[in-house]
């Protein structure tokens, strides 16, 4: 094994920095900040469409940024001379040619790389396709090529891991082992960046959280935090003056929190009794007042929604 | 340990990964293969059939006839899989998704590039060494007393100059492969050039003034003969345009990689 960075180590291995993307007139990545430092699992987080894969993209130097830089190690990844020894990837699970063997798909991304040939044998057995090495790519199943892609990525032991949904196509019993190899990895002091859409399933193996929606950044923060800030229980008041509910509520020591164009008004920690005593003393008729707290899921939902390029509506989502 | 690496530079190992990533395409050996066999069978065939025809008295075969030239004839043919083969080294990538591994494995865009290229070119030319003197040597065959023996002074030069031309010519076509990346596109283009559209144009006395620079013609000088060889341009001039198509497709490809989101 070789010495990977330390835990407390707070250089980040991936640097993005003011990372913007435009396809003519899309904007899929918008003025994009954060790091993924070692030793932990960091969550890349946003719905289809977020920007997660272009940004991926741009890190791995398969396309250009229009503003800013991801930097892998300090560096640009297209200076690395031999990537897979720094950096594993799996960014789409087909880009094993069809009609070549797994096993050789690995042989032949190993000697790009300088990687000894049987490190090739070890990847294989590591992801459980040891038996279906010899078999064409074309007849693997969607769980066996996502595996024959995790297999690739770690085929140079590297201390930085980026997976792009590496979830799918994988049947539970698949899923959990992803999650224990990431949370392995991370404990080995390497730096696992999981980007995914599924929030929740995320957010069991990630420490860290960087959340995006509309190519922008929308939160980075511990996982823990984010709980805090956005699954906390609250008192749900809909109105048709949630500005002025607002006001009347900072006046009693209330907190509330409003996205502009809803009619909702969110007061964490309060109880319902309170937030009705003072909408009724300012004359302001509700028209709905409830109890709710967050799952994760709707959290992320309810963060994401409003992001622009975002269009998609889920059910539950107060909008 | 897991993950050492073995010594070496960066550029080896990126030649070592394309060459791996042809010999493990059954398709591309498969090829490579067919573009001798083709060779050696379709000149035996020409030869055998020219023999018969000359035998039995068939005023069947072309005045300017010339048993050098004509030895050389199949590899008109064998070229389509060579340019196949090309295409399908290129095209593999793009098809596939591989490009994007590729990349990611090699990121410098001229690496990979200068990788794929010589690690095609070495089995290539091997294959066109193997075509011209094959396809020449059935021929001769072919031809009985009608061929030429194999040291006679026109053999040698010709047959080199004959899988010269293969390797510029899958050059050539590795290098437009990458411009265009579609693969039907590409073969069907190429093949059309070479079999149709470069043909008529120099059988059109308007066109041959222009036509005798594209690519396949002008290679073609490095192998014909006789009354066959094209008088306003010899094997020299031949060898310098085709040099030139296949450096031209090869820098446009780079280009074109270089410039390009995968």
């Amino acid at each position: 094994m070789r010495a990977h960075r330390a835990a407390g180590d707070d250089r980040g291995v991936i640097e993005v920095e003011g990372l913007t993307k435009r396809y003519g007139d899309v904007t899929a990545v918008d003025d994009l900040t954060f790091a993924v430092r070692p030793g932990r699992v960091t969550g890349f987080l946003g719905p289809n469409g977020a920007g997660k894969t272009t940004t991926a993209r741009i890190v791995l130097g398969l396309d250009r940024p229009t503003r800013g830089r991801a930097l892998v190690n300090g560096v640009h990844y297209r200076e690395l001379r031999h990537p897979l020894r720094e950096v594993g990837a799996l960014l789409d699970a087909g880009a094993a040619h069809k009609a070549r063997r797994a096993v050789d798909h690995l042989r032949w991304l190993a000697r790009s790389n300088g990687i000894a040939a049987r490190r090739v044998d070890q990847v294989l057995e590591l992801v459980g396709l040891a038996d279906v090495g010899r078999r064409r790519a074309g007849r693997l199943s969607l769980g066996m090529s996502q595996r024959l892609g995790l297999a690739a990525a770690l085929l140079g032991d590297p201390a930085v891991l980026l997976l792009d949904e590496p979830g799918n196509g994988l049947d539970p019993e698949g899923v959990r082992w992803v999650r224990t190899m990431v949370r392995a990895w991370a404990a080995e002091g390497r730096a696992v960046l999981v980007s995914s859409h599924l929030m929740a399933e995320v957010a069991v193996t990630a420490e860290h959280l960087v959340v995006i929606a509309g190519g922008r950044l929308l939160a980075d923060t511990t996982t823990d935090e984010f709980v805090r800030r956005h699954c906390a229980p609250a008192v749900l008041a809909r109105t048709t003056e949630p500005a002025r509910l607002l006001d009347l509520l900072a006046g009693q020591g209330l907190e509330g929190r409003h996205d502009a164009g809803s009619s909702v008004v969110l007061v964490p920690g309060a109880d319902t009794a309170a937030v009705g005593r003072v909408a009724a003393a300012g004359g302001i008729a509700l028209d709905e007042l409830s109890h709710r707290a967050d799952s994760l899921e709707e959290a992320f939902l309810r963060l994401t929604a409003d992001a622009p390029g975002f269009r998609a509506t889920a059910p539950g989502v107060v909008s | 340990m897991t993950g050492e690496a073995t010594a070496g530079n960066a550029t080896a190992h990126a030649v070592r990964a394309e060459w791996t990533k042809i010999a493990t395409l059954r398709s591309a050996v498969v090829l490579l293969v067919l573009t001798c066999v083709t060779a050696v069978g379709l000149g035996w065939l020409s030869g055998w059939s020219v023999r018969n025809a000359f035998d039995r008295g068939l005023d069947v075969v072309r005045p300017d006839f010339h048993p050098v030239a004509t030895g050389h004839y199949p590899l008109q043919y064998a070229q389509v899989l060579l340019i196949a083969f090309a295409v399908l080294v290129v095209g593999s990538e793009h098809g596939s998704g591989t490009i994007r591994a590729s990349l990611t494995a090699v990121p410098s865009r001229g690496r990979f590039y200068l990788a794929k290229v010589v690690a095609g070119l070495a089995p290539a030319a091997v294959v066109a060494v193997l075509t011209a003197a094959g396809g020449f040597t059935a021929t001769q065959l072919g031809l009985g007393r009608y061929g030429v023996p194999l040291d006679h002074d026109d053999v040698l030069p010709t047959t080199l100059g004959a899988a010269g031309y293969l390797v510029l010519m899958y050059a050539l076509c590795v290098g437009v492969a990458t411009v265009l990346r579609n693969t039907a596109l590409t073969t069907s283009l190429l093949v059309v050039l070479v079999m149709v559209l470069s043909p008529m144009a120099n059988q059109v006395e308007a066109l041959r003034g222009v036509a005798r620079y594209l690519p396949d013609h002008a290679g073609a000088q490095l192998m014909v003969v006789g009354a066959q060889a094209d008088p306003e341009l010899g094997p020299v001039a031949g060898l310098l345009v085709l040099t030139a198509w296949a450096t031209a497709a090869l820098v446009g490809g780079y280009l074109a990689l270089r410039s390009r989101a995968v």
